[in-house]
């Protein structure tokens, strides 16, 4: 799964190598880096409503009384919630970095602003697996 | 790199990977092969063609439904569980 992100890093630095060049291929380098992204990034959030999902469960399974299960649910909740900030951050970046190239490719502009949203959007796709990673390996 | 045919490949594969999680797979490892299928069939599906801000607003919107509507299940089954006395 970590694939599509290594390689969204690839592209990325591609696009930025071709600013000095040929815009459309900028752009077309940013859009597929974008792409990639987007995969990655949904990838990700599979992965953690699945297993939050199966988290809950095992919560009201093991719950000793209805405060106990609450309390045990708010606490994964909150953890959880913080996860979906990331994730509401990495959508937003990828939709503001795509309209930038749409934008650059309609207008025949630099498409300087675009590629770096784009990076900011790989930054944040990044920042997103890592909660990941740190939400399922600390339990709740 | 012919990534269609690998991605036809991965997912027959994961077919047969699946079947075997669901029955003796822990719930980390289902969590990690929701993520394994979300990824191969975006690819089969050739999605990763196609993006524009709307598709992106989409994914984000269903995410946060999927979430809410999960913790709407284990409210109810935690509320089944240990039913209010009268």
């Amino acid at each position: 799964v970590l694939h599509p992100l290594k390689s969204a890093i690839v592209l990325l630095m591609l696009a930025l190598a071709c600013c000095g060049g040929g815009q459309k291929a900028s752009i077309q380098e940013a859009r597929s880096g974008l792409a990639v992204s987007l995969t990655a990034v949904n990838a990700a959030r599979d992965t953690m409503v699945t297993w939050s999902a199966a988290r809950e469960a095992a919560i009201v399974q093991a719950a000793t009384s209805k405060a106990d299960g609450e309390a045990k649910l708010a606490a994964h909740r909150s953890r959880v919630d913080a996860a979906i900030l990331l994730f509401t951050a990495a959508y937003t970046s990828i939709a503001a970095a795509s309209s930038a190239l749409a934008l650059a490719a309609g207008e025949g502009k630099s498409p300087l602003e675009a590629v770096l949203l784009t990076a900011e959007a790989v930054k944040a796709v990044i920042a997103v697996r890592q909660a990941v990673a740190v939400l399922k390996g600390g339990g709740s | 790199v012919n990534w269609e045919a690998i991605a036809k490949l991965l997912g027959s594969a994961l077919v047969i990977i699946s079947s075997v999680v669901e029955q003796k797979g822990s719930d980390e490892l289902k969590a990690e092969l929701a993520g394994l299928t979300s990824l191969l069939t975006t690819l089969r599906a050739g999605q990763v063609a196609d993006l524009d801000e709307a598709t992106v607003r989409a994914e984000l919107d269903s995410f946060i439904a999927r979430v809410m509507a999960d913790r709407q299940g284990a409210d109810a089954a935690l509320a089944a569980r240990f039913p209010d006395k009268k």
